[in-house]
């Protein structure tokens, strides 16, 4: 980052060797990689790994993004009339008990399988999901309300 | 057609500097559960002529808890990364040049990899494996790829990078991010467009967007709170500050037999039987001598104590006080010290054979465990007799010992 400060876009010779030897180093450890795959990992499995590689990018892409995008714009039509910090709010509140879900569910998925032993999976991951979700829902609210409060005594 | 997507998609957040603020989150966090992948997968597999600290005692807790703590905390910030530059998905042209197409390519790779990773890691905690492959032998070959891959994305966005750094070079004073120029990164304004595409657009465009500071804050508060949720209501399983409000991970503390959680129970390994046989021996073949002890003969040695805690690659571990005979004691009986052992269990299946490399059983805390916190040990920790050792994997500290052998 030498000349992260000069102002100028970083094209000077040591940002170029920097460049060229990270880019190095990362084809040498996606070899290493490559051969560790083949390896370690039977052909008959590869279009398993395969499959999943490429299901994942589809999965995010064509699915939960554009979810995603749907719900910004739908938030931000009724955002007129809450605020914008109120929307924002929201936004923090949805991501979060999203996240929190995305943890949940292994959990819930493999509890329905059942648990090897009653040391392992002991929380009520499904009742914890909708429990934290509740509580996201009651602050997200309390915050919207006092932000609108806040707003309409500044008139 | 992708004028009006990318037009859809655009939000003031949706910036270099957003990128770059996550980003080198993102790519620290990956680069320490590479470290700590590293020298998980080596302690198991290890090369010939490596060689291991076994102090401090906890070492192996501290760096599986870290790998798992932090690769729980990646799944929002990558989301986030990707929610970031997603528009650029919808380029046009796709590609310009061969460099471009190659940059394309490693990048597609760095996130299927990524998010493959980080999805079957999770899952794997909670013991769920929905996969078509072996998963240790993917995780180890994806983790290369992933630094591989992101190495080469940091190098051809270095310039961009740079430019987004430094905080006061990035945010206007009234806390928008400054605009993009020419060559400063690819997260510009979305020209205006002519024609039925440009009505469109402009429709698309009326939609109120939210003033740009708190768009930029909405999404790192939503990204730091959300990374903050996921670990604090998890880490609890192996960091005892935060055991209170573990809510989701898959073990709690000192849950299980005698407090402390398992993994594989003596029924699974098919040991209950032999496992309280009377005349159950643990067989110590050295290079001249061989010698089989009785439970009775184990007991009447000199016995040490140790606080040593099992410490598992799902992420989780406890801290327990066990008590037994010294490894190297054992090894002395039949002019084993100083060497390699060969470590084998009666129960069937994976890890029923393990090596206890030369500097774990030398070491003093090394035990031929009978007694956990006090008791005798349950059979699902590996009565009559288990392996505990410093700074190791749990899958190494073998249960329900039969032998220990010079190989």
């Amino acid at each position: 980052m030498s000349t992260g400060s000069t102002g100028a876009p970083a094209t000077g010779t040591g940002v170029r060797a920097a460049r060229a030897v990270l880019i190095a180093i990362g084809v040498v450890l996606t070899g290493v990689g490559a051969v560790v795959f083949v390896a370690g990992v039977p052909v008959r499995q590869w279009p398993g790994v395969l499959l999943w590689l490429a299901g994942a990018v589809v999965l995010h892409d064509a699915v939960f993004a554009p979810l995603v995008l749907l719900g910004t714009r739908l938030l931000r039509r009724a955002g007129g009339r809450l605020s914008w910090g109120g929307v924002a709010a929201v936004q923090v509140a949805l991501v979060v008990g999203g996240a929190l879900t995305l943890i949940a569910f292994p959990g819930i998925r493999s509890q329905q399988l059942g648990a090897r032993n009653p040391s392992v999976l002991v929380f009520p991951y499904g009742l914890h999901l909708a429990l934290a979700w509740a509580a996201i829902g009651i602050v997200t609210a309390v915050v919207v309300v006092a932000i609108g409060l806040r707003r309409a005594r500044r008139g | 057609m992708l004028v009006l997507v990318r037009s859809a998609l655009a939000s003031p957040a949706r910036h270099p500097r957003t990128a770059v603020v996550i980003g080198r989150l993102l790519g620290l966090g990956f680069l320490v559960c590479f470290g700590t992948g590293l020298f998980s997968h080596y302690l198991q597999n290890p090369l010939p002529g490596m060689a291991f600290p076994t102090r401090p005692a906890s070492l192996y807790r501290v760096t599986q808890g870290v790998h798992v703590v932090v690769g729980t905390a990646l799944i929002p910030l990558l989301l986030a990364k990707l929610w970031t530059v997603y528009p650029l998905l919808f380029r046009w042209p796709p590609v310009r040049s061969v460099g471009g197409l190659l940059e394309r390519a490693a990048i597609a790779l760095l996130v299927a990899a990524a998010l493959v990773e980080l999805a079957t890691g999770v899952a794997n905690t909670y013991q769920w494996y929905p996969w078509p492959f072996r998963f240790r032998e993917t995780h180890f070959a994806l983790a290369w790829a992933i630094v591989g891959t992101l190495a080469i994305h940091i190098g051809v966005k270095l310039p961009v990078i740079a430019r987004w750094w430094r905080r006061s070079r990035s945010i206007a004073p009234d806390g928008a991010l400054l605009p993009v120029a020419e060559g400063e990164g690819d997260l510009r304004p979305e020209p205006a467009a002519s024609g039925l595409t440009g009505l469109l657009q402009r429709r698309i465009d009326r939609a109120a967007v939210p003033p740009a500071a708190v768009s930029r804050r909405a999404v790192l508060a939503a990204t730091g709170a959300a990374t903050v949720a996921v670990v604090a209501l998890t880490a609890g399983e192996t960091l005892p500050a935060l055991a209170p409000v573990n809510a989701f991970a898959p073990r709690r503390l000192r849950y299980g037999p005698q407090g402390l959680p398992v993994n594989r129970t003596a029924a699974e390994g098919g040991v209950q039987r032999t496992a309280l046989d009377p005349a159950w021996r643990l067989e110590l073949r050295g290079p001249e001598r061989t010698a089989a002890l009785s439970l009775a003969d184990l007991r009447a040695m000199p016995q040490t104590e140790a606080g040593l805690p099992i410490a598992c690659v799902e992420g989780w571990s406890t801290q327990a006080r066990w008590r037994g005979v010294r490894v190297r004691d054992l090894a002395d009986l039949v002019g084993a010290r100083d060497r390699e052992l060969l470590v084998r269990s009666f129960a069937r299946g994976a890890y029923s054979a393990t090596v206890l490399q030369r500097e774990f059983a030398e070491d003093p805390l090394t035990l031929v465990a009978l007694e956990l916190n006090g008791e005798v040990l349950h059979v699902d920790h590996g009565y009559p007799a288990r392996l505990i050792s410093p700074a190791r994997p749990g899958v190494l500290q073998t249960k329900w010992l039969r032998s220990l052998e010079v190989r």
